[in-house]
């Protein structure tokens, strides 16, 4: 299937043409001056319709030829009469004798064409109609999808407000879990330095051995590890164990293992979430659902608030003044870490730039404390710039209860790295992990559909019942002489691999474009990629009636602006049909519809020749 | 641990800005995390920040580092400031003086103050027309200087007799010639002051500014000429270096290279360039006898060392200097010079390719003429001085009123060979210098019409496709345009054959409704032995050559390219015969020439140019004939399209970006790489103004802007201005928006259509006028003072002309105007449109709305218009005539009308044309043959005759028409015609008079 190709006879016509006197008044000149090779009337040129005297007036008159081979006038603008050139199939714009007629060979080849277009519109507007009925069984399809995950989003939403709240509690626990843990490892540490640096110092040594901790925990390595405490020990053989995941550096995250069970078809992810199962080691591990069973998760608040009054009762008081003046240094040395933070987005400049300033080792310092320990500080400011009040109270909450800890680890990141994970906190942290994400997938699906099926961009025009939703998830390409072009509706055009153009929405077609038979309607795509010292690139994708669908033509018209032609029967609209009818008509054909007998158009169109 | 994702996706990108942000988009960011969305959000933002920081910005401007000024060429450095007297002195030699009367001559010798100096030569040629011309030369010199023997038509001046006065006891001589016109002699110190009625119009040499670097032979360095280019190769090898050893495939046409990797040269910074010149300088300085110059990283051997000329002329009394194009200035000259000046910089002529160029500037542009005219209410005069080399001029005002102007001329090499026109009127400075070097060819008719041009069309559809919107639209235009895209990488003569497969029928579905085509031909031609074109000019030795006597070979747009060498006559044979229809193939002879880039651009060379030092196959060096380089290419091309008829009679149109005088004789020229400004559109008319007033009256600019995108509202002034100028072609680069007519959609492309079709109901006149500066030498745009000298408010005016004599055109070239200040000199004017009448002298504020054009036509003129629309000039050639009689206030009016074949030379050659001319004088009218054959082979029917300004309905308008031959009314038909009269607008028109405006006849009005 061609574009469609007009027919010399139509290309000659001015846009504006309209026959005479059809839009305009009486016209004051006497009869008698009309058609005199004089223009009279200089406003509107209506006294010359069969001369070229009024082409130059504003509103110029139109000629019509004598003879026309379409059925209706072949009209011309005044300017092509008497030109020399011929234009009226019987050359009735020109001198007599001056033109040979071509109307017979004109006519039939007109003829033609007007059947040969009537068939394939006919043909074209079948298979619109056949992706009209596609399109509504899409748009049906994801009614029934939405409303099945709506059903499910609400469960999944009451679990995990109900799992929030227990994570919350878990890891309060855990971080005084941490803390006591914190406490006996630097207890032990100090001990042992103290045994290693003899009596010398004594006492004194504590508070200056306090905020540095030892060579070993500084520079963490495998056998750093190991030997630094028992606690540590204890869990060393399973970080080794982790397959492909670095012991150095990478947490105590990596000692907790999940296992899931295999996902069964049509089994919903809930279940699967909650069969899941977290372990710290052979002798430890739990599931969900024996956890949420259990009356663990019943006692949980009691003994959050007993864990709390433990711990206090368990302090000391210089202990308490250590920890608040760590907390301290913790909010001093914060803005720093932001500042490195902010070093870290523009690494290749100013990470530079602080390589300069800084020494080698120092660098080298700033730069471990960002490969390893960074969960606890990342979650922080997660949850500080989370919005809504709740979220803020909350975190607020966690800033009191577990402030010093945070800030700890925010100032020595290698001292709380090793502690180990509650494992009831990590598996509620995984369980509302999951749980967030399956229903944030959900929403955002839900989201998606309502958006999908709401969009308006599906019917390009009046009376397209979102026919182009069939085209969602379909792209046409062609191949040029350098290039292959990608043209995905509803999405973008490519060049290549260069963005031409994302999805903008329909457009008015240009002037006179209108006037071709079969146009269809007009897509934009905008905000491409920017072109070297030009424009971003854009492009239009114009529609024509056809019978396959196929990107026919590509043009760069103008710099970085594309042109594409595609041709589709589901621009083979009624309008499309009623004016390939309508061309036959005026032929004085009689076409199936008009006639109660039902005779086939071939027949008549046998008869005529 | 989606925490970890949004934490590393970031910075896994560079801040390279492009890469990043198609990085940050493809970064697989799981929906499930709005969260963290949202701080990648803002991590975006900080990332946009910093890395806009770190790039660099760049600035669209001319790069004037790129070009010299005066301090950095030699000649200008040494001679512009020098204090008064501090030259030597030059005296007559009596001795020496003789003179010939009868031939008009005088000549002798000229003694420096200087003892070691050389003496000189120097002549007085007197013309017919009241010109005369002072020529200095070496008296013995070490090599002859070259004078380009084609470019003043000598066989065409008239040497007039003179009466020559020894007698005078003020140590002077006078010469009377020409009527009113004396030439003073001062013989002690040198001084020539020419007086015209005894008004003092023009002196030379009285700021003593004389001064001739005669050549001389190189100092005490054997191999003298070795030795410069020994170190010039040293400067250019340590050049290479700022290309960080990058291999360059190209340049571009900013001068910048262009990269193997596809990376550009960066514009070298400030320091960069200050270090570069202060090397250059100190190599300079080391070269005592100032023997090479160096500049931009370029060494100008100079073989034969500094042999620069220079003068001053004053224009006593004169405040108002005009000329000197091309200048993107004021029309009126702006002072360079003393205390006040307004530019630091002298004028510069020296044809360059001016990437971007700026306005209101004294830098050089594509084009030069060495011409200045000079106007006060009482006496008009002017100065061509004929060196085509290098020239600075200055322009300063006197220290008190009425001191007159002076100038200072300063040329690189050659001789000095200065003509004084005398005037004493615009109109005969006019004439004076058009009979120099000839007055404007008359172009075949289509050439005046529409031209729709653009950096490219790209392909036959491209091409029919706006052709078939012209005819969709019924928008008369006469050419398409195909600029550099169109050829098989860029090797001119060829067609791309993956987008022009068929040009031949491409070409005859234009002419089938009367249009024409343009391709583009630059002299640069492509090295690459597979061209027919270069294989045979290397073959013959055709091209210029390099300061080593190689084939020059410079970057332009095919890369590298060698440049045919137009200044010889065999040369420009060879190349005139590519054109003919079988050796251009896939030409038709419906196609015409654009000659662009002919200054020469070369894209490495010292200011875009060539090199000085390269030579043309007779040995002289570029530098003598640079500014004559673009006017020989479009001769020779012009030859060629006249070659192409087997009769040799059809008119050539070529189009040229570089000039200089003379270039009037062979086609049109442009304005250049202009920009879509108003700044833009204001400057054409200056810059036209100036180019007509020097001779070359078939000039235009880019209508819309060359650079950048054009709005509708720019676009509809730029075509109204456009539409009364004498070239009128729409044009665009490539990196803008399409800017066809009507792209702008409606009401623009209705204003748009109405500009050009008005442009064509006036094409009789505009024939008409073309014919007049054809024939008689006058401009066809012109200042309100070439026609209204004693009117002083006009003086300053260049935003408003004249075409011909009868029509006044002031366009609106502001932005968001809805009416504006014209100024109508003495007598009655009659809006074209609107038919109402203005009496001046005086300055009114008329409403101009985005559909108006102010333009009038001259009370006292008669206008010949055709008011049928057509799809091309040419399908208007039959078409009836409408005279528009505008009566001046003592009811008189009369017009002149040309006619001919409108495309051949047989008008010059065998005569064939009708100059008819139509008065109205005592309620007649009459229509008589002023000129041409008298056979009458045109029969155009007058079907409209409009008489503005007819006081009272007249009783009975009569046609008399005298039979055969008409000498006698023995024999005549009379005929009653008919008439309508609109008495509020005093308008009669006489309806279908039915005669020819071929032949003679009178209607009576009474």
């Amino acid at each position: 299937m061609i574009m469609r190709r007009l027919l010399p006879v139509i290309v000659t016509s001015f846009v504006t043409l309209s026959p005479f006197a059809a839009d305009r008044a009486p016209c004051p000149v006497p009869a008698a001056l009309h058609n005199d090779n004089y223009c009279d009337d200089l406003v509107n040129g209506c006294d010359e319709p069969k001369t070229s005297a009024c082409s130059m007036v504003k509103r110029a008159s139109t000629f019509a030829c004598d003879a026309s081979v379409t059925g209706e006038p072949h009209l011309l603008p005044a300017s092509r009469v008497g030109d020399t050139i011929c234009d009226c199939c019987d050359g009735s714009d020109e001198a007599p004798g001056t033109c040979p007629n071509t109307c017979e060979s004109l006519q039939e080849e007109y003829l033609n064409d007007a059947f040969q277009w009537y068939e394939d519109v006919t043909v074209g507007k079948e298979r619109r109609d056949a992706a009209m009925a596609e399109a509504q069984a899409i748009l049906g399809g994801w009614q029934v999808e939405m409303n099945k995950i709506e059903a499910s989003v609400s469960a999944h939403r009451s679990l995990l407000t109900k799992l929030r709240k227990l994570r919350a509690i878990e890891e309060r626990k855990e971080g005084w879990e941490n803390f006591w843990w914190l406490r006996e490892k630097r207890r032990r540490s100090v001990g042992r330095t103290r045994l290693c640096q003899g009596e010398r110092e004594g006492e004194e040594e504590e508070s200056v051995a306090a905020p540095e901790m030892p060579e070993s925990e500084t520079e963490p390595s495998a056998e750093g590890e190991k030997d630094s405490n028992d606690m540590d020990a204890e869990l060393a053989d399973e970080g080794e164990d982790q397959e492909g995941v670095p012991s150095e550096g990478a947490g105590v995250l990596h000692r907790v293992r999940v296992s899931l069970p295999a996902l069964e078809a049509e089994e919903d992810p809930l279940l699967h979430a909650m069969r899941a199962t977290i372990a710290t080691d052979e002798r430890r591990s739990l599931s969900l659902q024996a956890y949420l069973d259990s009356d663990m998760a019943a006692s949980a608040t009691a003994q959050a608030a007993s864990t709390l009054k433990t711990a206090l009762a368990a302090w000391e008081p210089a202990e308490v003044l250590e920890l608040n003046l760590q907390a301290l240094g913790a909010l001093i040395l914060g803005p720093f870490y932001m500042l490195s933070w902010a070093l870290r987005l523009c690494q290749n400049e100013l990470w530079e730039a602080l390589g300069k300033l800084t020494s080698g080792d120092k660098k080298r310092h700033v730069q471990q404390g960002f490969d390893r320990g960074l969960e606890g500080k990342v979650e922080t400011f997660e949850t500080a710039l989370s919005p809504g009040l709740k979220g803020k109270l909350e975190w607020a909450l966690d800033a009191i209860t577990q402030g010093p800890i945070l800030a700890l680890a925010l100032a020595r990141p290698e001292t709380i790295a090793d502690a180990p994970e509650r494992l009831e906190a990590a598996l509620l942290r995984f369980a509302v992990n999951q749980l967030e994400g399956q229903c944030e997938e959900e929403v955002g699906r839900v989201e998606e559909l309502r958006e999908w099926m709401e969009y308006p961009g599906y019917s390009a025009e009046e009376g397209d019942e979102k026919v182009y939703v069939t085209w969602r998830d379909t792209c046409f390409e062609k191949s040029e002489k350098t290039f292959d072009y990608k043209v995905c509706p509803f999405h973008e055009v490519k060049q290549d691999h260069v963005l031409v153009g994302r999805w903008a929405a329909w457009i008015k077609r240009e002037d006179g474009q209108g006037v071709a038979e079969g146009a269809g309607p007009v897509m934009f795509f905008s905000e491409g990629q920017q072109c070297w010292n030009g424009p971003k690139r854009s492009a239009v994708v114009q529609l024509w009636c056809g019978l396959e669908e196929q990107l026919v033509e590509v043009s760069e018209p103008t710099v970085c602006v594309y042109d594409f032609v595609l041709m589709t029967p589901l621009a083979c609209t009624e309008a499309v049909l009623a004016q390939a009818e309508e061309r036959l008509r005026n032929l004085g054909i009689k076409l199936p519809k008009d006639e109660p007998s039902g005779e086939n158009v071939d027949r008549i169109k046998h008869d005529e020749f | 641990m989606a925490s970890m994702g949004w934490f590393r996706a970031p910075f896994a990108s560079r801040p390279s800005f492009p890469k990043s942000d198609a990085s940050l988009l493809s970064s697989p960011v799981r929906k499930s995390t709005s969260r963290n969305v949202l701080a990648l959000g803002r991590l975006t933002t900080a990332f946009v920040m910093i890395s806009s920081v770190c790039q660099r910005t760049t600035t669209v401007a001319v790069d004037r580092s790129k070009f010299r000024k005066c301090a950095d060429t030699g000649f200008c450095k040494e001679f512009r400031d020098v204090v008064p007297g501090a030259l030597p002195r030059f005296r007559v030699d009596a001795a020496s003086l003789k003179h010939d009367e009868h031939a008009g001559f005088l000549g002798g010798q000229l003694l420096s103050s200087d003892a070691n100096a050389k003496a000189l030569n120097f002549s007085l040629q007197f013309y017919n027309d009241g010109t005369s011309r002072l020529k200095i030369k070496e008296c013995d010199p070490l090599r002859e200087r070259w004078e380009p023997p084609d470019v003043v038509i000598e066989e065409s001046l008239d040497p007039t007799a003179i009466r020559v006065d020894t007698s005078k006891s003020d140590g002077s001589l006078h010469v009377e010639f020409a009527n009113d016109k004396l030439l003073r002699v001062q013989l002690d110190p040198f001084q020539v002051d020419l007086l015209v009625g005894g008004v003092p119009a023009l002196t030379v040499n009285k700021g003593g500014l004389l001064h001739f670097q005669a050549y001389r032979a190189k100092k005490d360095k054997a191999n003298a000429g070795s030795g410069g280019e020994e170190s010039g190769q040293k400067i250019e090898e340590e050049v290479v270096d700022k290309h960080g050893g990058k291999k360059i495939v190209g340049y571009w046409e900013d001068g910048l290279a262009i990269y193997e990797d596809g990376s550009r040269e960066e514009k070298p910074s400030a320091e960069e360039e200050a270090a570069e010149a202060r090397r250059l300088q100190e190599a300079a300085a080391a070269d005592e006898d100032k023997w090479e110059e160096y500049f931009g990283g370029h060494t100008d051997s100079r073989p034969h060392g500094p042999a620069s000329v220079g003068i001053d002329v004053r224009f006593p009394g004169a405040e108002h200097l005009y000329g000197l194009p091309e200048h993107a200035s004021s029309f009126r000259l702006k002072t360079t010079k003393g205390p006040n000046a307004q530019y630091a910089e002298p004028f510069r002529l020296y044809n360059l390719d001016v990437f971007e160029y700026e306005l209101d500037e004294p830098m050089a542009l594509y084009g030069s003429i060495p011409f200045v005219a000079s106007h006060t209410a009482a006496l008009s005069a002017g100065v061509f001085l004929f060196n085509p080399s290098e020239t600075f001029v200055d322009v300063e005002a006197g220290s008190g009123h009425g001191d007159g102007y002076q100038t200072h001329w300063m040329s690189e090499c050659g001789v000095l060979d200065l003509f004084l026109l005398p005037g004493p009127t615009p109109r005969a400075v006019a004439k004076q210098m058009t009979a120099l070097t000839g007055t404007q060819a008359l172009p075949p008719l289509f050439s005046l019409g529409y031209h729709q041009c653009r950096w490219n069309y790209k392909d036959e559809k491209d091409v029919a496709q706006v052709h078939g919107k012209f005819e969709e639209l019924d928008f008369p235009y006469d050419v398409l345009w195909l600029d550099i895209e169109h050829t098989d990488g860029k090797r001119y003569f060829t067609w791309d054959q993956g987008v022009f497969p068929d040009p031949v029928s491409m070409q005859d579905s234009l002419a089938a409704q009367g249009r024409k085509m343009v391709t583009i031909i630059d002299p640069h031609i492509k090295r690459d032995d597979n061209f027919a074109i270069h294989s045979e000019a290397t073959a013959k030795g055709l091209y210029v050559k390099d300061k080593f006597g190689a084939d020059f070979d410079g970057f332009c747009w095919p890369g590298q390219s060698s440049y045919l060498d137009f200044t010889d006559a065999g040369v420009r044979r060879w190349w005139a015969e590519r054109f003919a229809l079988d050796k251009y193939t896939g030409s038709t002879s419906n196609l015409y020439t654009w000659n662009d880039m002919n200054e020469p651009s070369v894209f490495n060379g010292p200011e875009v140019s060539m090199q000085k030092d390269c030579r043309n196959l007779a040995g002289v060096e570029h530098r003598e004939w640079h500014n004559l380089y673009g006017m020989y290419m479009q001769r020779a091309t012009a030859e060629g399209l006249t070659l192409r008829d087997p009769k040799g009679l059809e008119r050539p149109f070529v189009l040229s970006r570089a000039f200089y005088a003379g270039s009037q004789r062979f086609g049109a020229i442009w304005t250049g790489d202009n920009k879509a400004a108003w700044e833009h559109l204001q400057v054409a008319a200056p810059m036209l103004l100036s180019i007509n007033l020097a001779g070359l009256s078939f000039s235009g600019a880019d209508v819309g802007g060359f650079f950048q995108d054009t709005d509708a509202e720019l676009m509809t002034r730029w075509m109204q201005a456009g539409a009364f100028q004498p070239f009128f072609r729409g044009h665009a680069h490539h990196d803008t928006k399409r800017k066809e007519p009507w792209v702008y959609g409606e009401p623009t492309t209705s204003r748009i259509r109405a500009a050009v079709m008005a442009r064509y109901t006036l094409l009789p006149y505009w024939y008409t006028t073309f014919y007049i500066a054809y024939a008689e030498g006058l401009p066809v745009m012109r200042p309100l003072w070439m026609e209204y000298p004693t009117e002083k408010a006009t003086f300053d005016m260049d935003d408003q002309w004249l075409i011909g004599q009868d029509l006044l055109v002031k366009p609106v070239t502001t932005a968001g105007a809805t009416s504006l200040s014209v100024y109508f000199p003495q007598g009655l004017w009659y809006d074209i449109e609107t038919l109402s009448s203005i009496s001046g002298p005086a300055t009114r504020t008329v409403p101009a709305p985005l559909e108006k054009i102010p333009v009038y036509q001259r009370g006292g003129s008669i206008i010949p218009r055709k008011m049928r629309l057509r799809r091309s000039s040419s399908l208007m050639t039959h078409d009836p005539f409408t005279l528009v009689v505008a009566m001046n206030a003592k009811g008189l009016a009369e017009g002149l009308v040309y006619m001919d074949d409108e495309h051949t030379l047989k008008h010059e050659k065998a005569g064939e044309f009708v100059l008819r001319k139509v008065t109205l004088a005592d309620g007649m009218l009459r229509n008589v043959r002023q000129g041409g054959a008298e056979d009458r082979p045109f029969r155009n029917q007058v079907e409209r005759i409009v008489v503005l300004g007819w006081k009272a309905k007249p009783k009975a308008v009569t046609l008399s028409v005298s039979e055969q031959g008409g000498a006698e009314k023995q024999a005549t038909t009379q005929r009653s015609l008919e008439f309508m009269y609109d008495a509020k607008k005093r308008v009669l028109t006489i309806r279908k008079p039915e005669v020819m405006l071929d032949e003679d006849w009178t209607i009576g009005l009474r």
